[in-house]
This record gives structure tokens, sequence and C-alpha cells, in this order.
């Protein structure tokens, strides 16, 4: 479980989030839906410590992770695959490596071990007979599905997607929105889902944040959105390619 | 009573330049805020860069890589550099002395100012281009791409894993290339004071090896380490903070070189003041 507790974050005069609070269950989809520029991309990173907030909580299964050390944080990062906003990829890497290195990195385990372990992910992402390619030469849908089972290869119980679906074919989305519906129903694991497309949240989300100007304007099921009377969410609702 | 009613007049008439006066003092004060920022941030990379050193053996193979990739692959450029140094200064300096009557001087002038100043000070600045622009530039894209976040939401510390072992490759390989500058310099040297001065090669030799001191060797040596430093952490620091897409790669790129390529000068005149006044 992840939860926010009047978390304010500003860089220089902007101040990005203005009093924010939220609680993420585990074993869900939560999707944070906003404009561009208004700070989704900046929850996630918060979620995992890459930045402090100015001031507020934020807690991780309980632990207040807002003011901790980076060596300390490993533990609780261990719990959140990631799966940045373009993929982040080691680009002088190939598809296999990519998926060893931080297992080699960070856990001490057995060549075997690791090369199971990275098998098991290439089928899981299926990239069978691309192991051995440079992610640039991967298409689009190919780089996030490698990206989604990077973030998966510590076995956390908690993925966080920037923008999972941006610049893919309708075809790749659906793919990559269906492994994010069957992560969930058949390894019970929760996810967050930073987006600005009405449509991932409405075939994926058990619950979704709505971010505007700083603030959290909706907090509910999808199926509530049409009722909620914030100008945004309805302007947003009537012209959702309108968003920015 | 007329005081009264001119002060204020004065006051409106002169508001607007209050006010620019104060917005220029806001302005100043989050400039000098942010200096100090930057430096109290650049400390601290530095204090973790140097720290993360007792991790070498973790990373033993990056650095290897880097070793290469920035001594290695450096030589052709500190060759050519060198090489036109010590020819154009023989060449200059030989000229001027020989006016004076003085051309046998030309060896040992040349020695001097290719041993303590100008084989550190070029290979510094070469490497500073080359090496600098290369940590700068690939960082920056790392930064940029976000797989400099990615190494920290997997547990991995970026500055051990990227900046620790470009900053030992630097260390280690900085001195051998300021070796063979030197060298390469004094050997162009040779070439033009026998061809050009008519001096012959075993007087120049001679007058260029025998007058050497410590204090030479110490001058041009104790340069490159600092150089490395400077180099390694102004770069990497900068890749590290690039922001902004592509352009904002070149521009950290830049920074780096320009602000590194600005220190080397600086220490190299202090390590040479310091030096030639203690010793
Ligand atoms: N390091 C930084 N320094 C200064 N401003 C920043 C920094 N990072 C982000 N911002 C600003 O914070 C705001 C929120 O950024 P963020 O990346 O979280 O937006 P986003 O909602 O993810 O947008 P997008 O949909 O474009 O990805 C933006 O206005 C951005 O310019
Ligand atoms: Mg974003």
């Amino acid at each position: 479980m992840i939860e926010f507790k009047n978390v304010h974050l500003q860089y220089g005069d902007h101040a990005v989030l203005q009093g924010v609070s939220f609680v993420i269950p585990d074993a869900k989809i939560t999707a944070v839906l906003g404009p561009s520029g208004s700070g989704k991309s900046t929850i996630i990173r918060l979620m995992l410590g890459l930045i402090k907030p100015n001031a507020g909580e934020i807690l991780v299964d309980g632990v207040n992770i807002s003011h901790m050390k980076e060596k300390d944080l490993f533990p609780i990062r261990k719990k959140m695959g990631m799966v940045f906003q373009g993929n982040a990829l080691f680009d002088s890497l190939t598809a296999e490596e990519n998926l060893a290195f931080f297992l080699r990195e960070n856990l001490r385990l057995e060549e075997a071990e690791i090369a199971k372990r990275v098998r098991d992910m290439i089928h899981f992402a299926q990239l069978e007979g691309f192991e051995d390619k440079l992610p640039d030469t991967l298409s689009g849908g190919m780089k996030k599905r490698l990206a989604i089972g990077r973030a998966l290869i510590f076995g956390p119980s908690m993925v966080l997607f920037d923008e999972p679906t941006v610049g893919l074919d309708p075809l790749s989305t659906k793919r990559i929105l269906d492994v994010i519906h069957d992560l969930r129903t058949d390894r019970g694991l929760g996810a967050v889902l930073v987006t600005h497309l009405i449509h991932d949240v409405e075939t994926v989300a058990d619950s979704v944040l709505i971010l505007f100007h700083g603030k959290i304007v909706f907090n509910d099921v999808p199926e509530k959105m049409q009722e909620c009377d914030h100008p945004f969410v309805a302007s947003f609702l009537q012209h959702p390619e309108d968003i920015d | 009573m007329a005081l009264v009613t001119v002060r204020p007049l004065i006051h409106q008439r002169l508001m607007p330049f209050f006010r620019l006066q104060a917005r220029l003092a806001t302005r100043l004060n989050d400039r000098a805020k942010g200096f100090v920022c930057m430096m109290q941030e650049f400390f601290y990379f530095a204090m973790r860069s140097f720290r993360s050193i007792v991790m070498l053996p973790r990373y033993w193979s990056d650095t290897l890589t880097q070793m290469s990739q920035s001594g290695t692959e450096s030589i052709p450029i500190v060759l050519v550099s060198s090489i036109a140094i010590g020819c154009l200064i023989t060449l200059e300096v030989g000229n001027q002395l020989a006016q004076l009557g003085g051309k046998s001087l030309t060896p040992r002038a040349t020695a001097l100012s290719v041993i303590r100043e100008m084989g550190p000070i070029v290979t510094g600045l070469m490497l500073s281009a080359r090496v600098g622009a290369r940590y700068g530039s690939e960082l920056g894209a790392m930064k940029i791409s976000e797989q400099i976040d990615a190494l920290r939401a997997f547990g991995t510390d970026p500055i051990a894993k990227l900046v620790m072992p470009r900053l030992v490759a630097a260390l280690s390989m900085f001195l051998p290339l300021t070796a063979l500058s030197i060298f390469i310099g004094l050997v162009g040297g040779a070439v033009v004071a026998s061809s050009y001065h008519h001096i012959d090669s075993s007087v120049y030799w001679n007058a260029v090896l025998n007058p050497l001191v410590v204090k030479d060797w110490l001058v041009a040596f104790l340069k490159p380490p600092f150089f490395a430093i400077i180099i390694t952490l102004v770069c990497c620091y900068n890749g590290f903070n690039a922001r902004g897409g592509t352009v904002g790669v070149g521009a950290a790129t830049i920074k780096g070189i320009v602000v590194s390529s600005c220190f080397v000068l600086i220490a190299n005149f202090y390590i040479s003041k310091l030096v030639l006044e203690n010793l």
C-alpha cells in the first residue's frame, strides 16, 4: 500500500504538487490521470524515493520514505517495479543483458539461477528469438514489454507504469493493457498506471485519481467520473483529446 | 509644508527605478542562492565519487573499459598536439634567443616550457575536450533517457557505477598520457633544433636532460591527477544534471568542457606557482 499525506513539491517557484493526499491499495490497478506537465511522473518518482517532497509524508507499506537515505531505500524499491515513460533500457546492452543486469548488480545469485530467471522473463515478455538484440532494434511494443519484464525481475508486489501506451499502435496498446490486467488477475500484483488517455483508464483501472493544477480533483472508481462536477473533469470527459 | 507635498512626488517619479532595483536584487539573490546550492551539491557529488572508490573491485571491468576509452584512445590527439607544440616552441624560442646571441640556450628553454607547462597543459586541455565531452554527453544522454533514474530505481548507485570508474580511469591514465606528451614534445623540439637551428641532437638531449631537477618533474606530474579530478567531476556532474532533451545534453556537455578547461588553466597556474615558490 502506498499512501501520500498532504504532499507538497516545488521546483524553484513552480509548485507542482500542492497538498496531495491519497491511498493506493495493493492488488488493484489505480490510474493517475492528468494533463501533460501536471506532475504525474513526479508522483511516481516520489513513490520510489527518486525525489523528496518539500512537505508531507509518503508511506510505503506503513514506512515513511520521505526522508529516507538512498541505501535504506533499496528494500522499498525492490517491492515496486518501475516502467519508465521512455523505457530507460540500457541501450548498449542486449535484451537479455538488460534483464540480467540488475540481478547481477544487486542480488547474489548463481549464474544458472540468473539465466533461468532471464529465460522466464523473456518468455513472459514474448521476446523469444530477440534475446541478443539491442533495444534500438526492437519495435515500440517489444521495448515496452522488455521494460515491463525488467520491472518484474525482483518479483515486486506493485508495478508503476509511466504512460505505458503512449506512442504505441492500437494492437500493441491492447497487448500492454492485457499484460497489466493479467499481472493483477494472475499474479495479484497491484499497479499504478500514469496516463493521460481515458481509454487506458476505462479498459483496466479499478480506481482513478485525477490530478489538476497540483491537486487531486477526483478519487473514485472510473464509473463515477460522469457524476463528478469539477469543471476540468467534465470538460475532459467531453473532449478527452483536448486534455492539455 | 512644501516638503510634504514634494516628497511623495519624488517618490512617485522614482518608483519604477526602486522597483527595478528590487527586482534586480531579488534576481541577484536568487542567482547567488542557486550558485551556493550548486556548489554544495557539487561538493557532495565529489565526496560520494571519492567514497565509492571502495567499490572498485565490483566495477573493475567498467573501469578497464573507461581506461581504454579515455586513455588508450586519447593517444593520437595527445601525440599530434604535443609534437606541434614542441616544434613550435623550439622554432620561436630559438629564433628569439639567436637574436640575443644565446641560441645554445634553446634546448633548455624548450625543455622547461614543455616539461613544466606546455606538456601538462596541452594534455589537460585536449583531454578536457575529448574525455570531458565524452563523459558529459554519455551521462547527459543517460540522464534524459531516465537510465540514471532506472539505476537508482533498481538499487544501483549511479555514482559508483558511472562516475567512479571514469574517475579512476582518468586518474590512472592522465599521468602516462602527460609523460608521453612531454616526451613527444621534446622529440619534436629535437627535430626542429637539428633541422632548423642546426643544433646537434646529442647536444640538444644533453642540454635538455642534464640540468633537470626533481622540481621540474614534480611540477609536471603533480598536474595530471588534479586535471583528472577536475575534468571527470565537472563533466560528469554536468551530465548528471542535464535537462531538456537533446539540446540539454549539448548544453551540459559544453558547460562541462568550458568550466573544466578554465579550472585546468587555473589549477595549472597555482600548482606551478606553489611548487616553484616552495621548493
Ligand atoms: N527537475 C526538474 N526541475 C524543474 N522542473 C521540473 C523538473 N522535473 C519536472 N519539472 C516540472 O514539473 C512539472 C511536472 O512534471 P512531470 O514530468 O511530473 O509532468 P507529467 O504530468 O508527467 O507530464 P507528461 O505527461 O508530459 O509526462 C512540469 O511542469 C515540469 O516542467
Ligand atoms: Mg510524465
